[in-house]
């Protein structure tokens, strides 16, 4: 029976479905929003999987850690002050900004640490990770999330002004200017215009808390997804109940691999965050203007299609991996050494590069054959063929059967003439 | 001479076998038997495609309709009324064999028919998707929609 359940649960599992086998029996996996009018955290889906069951006191708790990363790391909305939930009372990343050039901004000692984490990220990557590009991101954004443009080609006049509202931006999006005080838990952003922008490290914090709080509760095989684009795995089991790793498909932008994958990671207890330019863009003069814009150059830059980290720490994993979007090949591999992380990069060829990776963790996908036609003719190619072939053997054998048994009365008749 | 013929023989039995060897392969080419409707790359619903039975994920609003609905871009209207309840990522409709959802331009058709599945119309700068045709093989990708159809993706516990 017990075996049984453990079946039904894998099942359940790979179907992605919230199976309630029976009515006391606990989900195995919960997805964030719940229904179709509820609300939405972090800007994106998350769904949380664990084996041992989610009880009714675990879905809140990471309803909790979802609902105080989606408030404190918001930029667009400050504090809800009607709210029925007191976390969105709280002053968040938006208070911050608010009071840029103005005051301090005492925060919750979340908020304070993921700051003070984003800028040791920001030294630590001689400035590719920089939270303070905030305005820069915005405008881009605005671009090229638009209803107008958003994969499409943007018009001259709406590039060259966005070129020439960014670059006004130079000035003010240095990381040095933000103030921290320690005792008070306060953060003052010293210089008017600038304003911070935790969207590439909040959800790999969600992640990384989550995670923290399954351990807590001894749970060992599960797999927390924060929209599709940061992981963080225990093990999984196999039909005999053993431990296996998880299996991640990697997307395949371009299109270019069979099975729709460019790859496959057999990853266990390990996080893993991706970056892509393939969601959030628009095009000019052929180029694709993505979301993730490199803190120098103030644009976004071509290097790769998507890149895929795996770590230990979710929170690190996300940073970085927008960091690296940045940077030439050589350079990324560098980073990876120095905080001990590995990758798959898509590059802009499409061709795939792994670094840090060991054979057993990765199995690349196959290359497509240029044209899908060439396969229905090499197809009927082999059809045809393989039909020549028979028909040739068959004659070849029919016939010296024949012969043998021709033979075979010839010699009989000459024995009996003698 | 007689080991001669045995050899010919042997010749014909291997070019049989060689033969029906390529015949097999390229007959039973390796095909999907479920499609995967995902948009922004989380499963929405999936077709069978043996008999083409329909599964919609868990608390999607699906409305059946007993007449062809008209498409007119980021609109579905049946009887000149305007469908409301579909939005970006929300919602299905259906009527028999077509699927109806609201990819990031607007309405993306998806026809079952005869064991395939096609994109029949998509609002999109290239029709890429929609050019593409009928398979039950290589996974169809509309990307300015954020919509695609994968097949057998079952191998893996999760993409990203």
């Amino acid at each position: 029976m017990k075996k049984l359940l453990i079946l039904a649960m894998i099942f359940g599992f790979y179907t992605q479905l919230n199976v309630s086998i029976q009515a006391e029996e606990l989900p195995t996996t919960i997805k964030f929003p719940e229904g179709l009018h509820d609300p939405k955290y972090l800007y994106t889906p998350v769904s949380v999987s664990v084996l041992e069951g989610i009880k009714p006191e675990d879905k809140e708790a990471i309803r909790t850690i979802l609902i105080e990363y989606d408030h404190l790391a918001n930029n667009f909305r400050g504090p809800i002050l009607n709210h029925e939930n007191p976390i969105y009372h709280q002053n968040n990343l938006f208070s911050i900004n608010e009071q840029a050039g103005l005051n301090p901004v005492v925060v919750d000692e979340l908020l304070y640490d993921m700051i003070k984490e984003s800028l040791d990220l920001y030294n630590e990557t001689e400035g590719y990770f920089n939270p303070a590009l905030g305005n820069v991101i915005d405008a881009w954004k605005e671009v090229i999330l638009s209803d107008e443009y958003r994969s499409l080609e943007i018009p001259e006049s709406v590039f060259t002004e966005t070129m020439s509202e960014v670059n006004a931006l130079k000035d003010s999006i240095d990381p040095d200017k933000v103030v921290l005080d320690e005792t008070q838990k306060s953060v003052y952003i010293s210089q008017t215009g600038m304003k911070l922008d935790l969207g590439a490290f909040a959800k790999g914090h969600a992640a990384k808390a989550i995670e923290a709080y399954l351990k807590s509760q001894s749970y060992e095989h599960y797999l927390i997804n924060i929209g599709s684009s940061t992981l963080s795995l225990g093990t999984l089991l196999d039909d005999q109940g053993n431990d296996r790793d998880v299996a991640i498909g990697l997307i395949d932008p371009l299109g270019i691999y069979e099975e729709g994958n460019s790859g496959t990671l057999y990853l266990r207890n390990k996080s893993i965050s991706t970056s892509g330019n393939y969601l959030q863009y628009a095009l000019y003069q052929g180029k694709k203007y993505h979301h993730i814009i490199s803190p120098f150059e103030l644009i976004p830059m071509d290097y790769y299609h998507s890149i895929t980290l795996v770590g230990d720490d979710a929170a690190t994993l996300d940073g970085l991996s927008t960091a690296l979007f940045n940077m030439p090949l050589d350079k990324a591999k560098e980073v990876l050494d120095a905080f001990n992380i590995a990758g798959v990069f898509y590059k802009i060829d499409g061709e795939i590069e792994t670094y840090n990776l060991s054979n057993d963790m990765f199995v690349l996908g196959t290359k497509k054959p240029v044209e899908a036609d060439v396969v229905k003719q090499t197809n009927t190619l082999y059809f045809i063929l393989g039909g020549v072939i028979i028909i040739g053997g068959a004659a070849l054998t029919g016939l010296t059967l024949l012969e043998k048994k021709k033979k075979g009365q010839d010699s009989h008749n000459e024995e009996k003439q003698e | 001479m007689k080991k001669n013929k045995n050899d010919r023989i042997l010749i014909g039995v291997l070019l049989i076998i060689f033969g029906g060897y390529l015949l097999i392969t390229s007959v039973l080419e390796k095909k999907g038997e479920v499609a995967y409707v995902k948009v922004d790359n989380e499963l929405m619903f999936s077709v069978d495609l043996k008999d083409g039975t329909f599964k919609p994920r868990p608390n999607e609003v699906v409305k059946t309709l007993q007449e062809m609905p008209v498409v007119e871009e980021d609109k579905l209207l049946v009887d000149g009324v305007i469908q409301t309840f579909l939005a970006f990522n929300q919602g299905i409709v259906r009527y028999e064999n077509l699927y109806y959802i609201m990819g990031n331009l607007g309405i993306v058709v998806i026809e079952y028919k005869d064991n395939q599945i096609r994109v029949k119309e998509e609002i999109s700068p290239y029709n890429i998707c929609s050019r593409q045709g009928f398979s039950d093989k290589q996974p169809i990708i509309c990307l300015p929609n954020y919509v695609t159809i994968e097949f057998n993706a079952a191998e893996t516990d999760v993409n990203i």
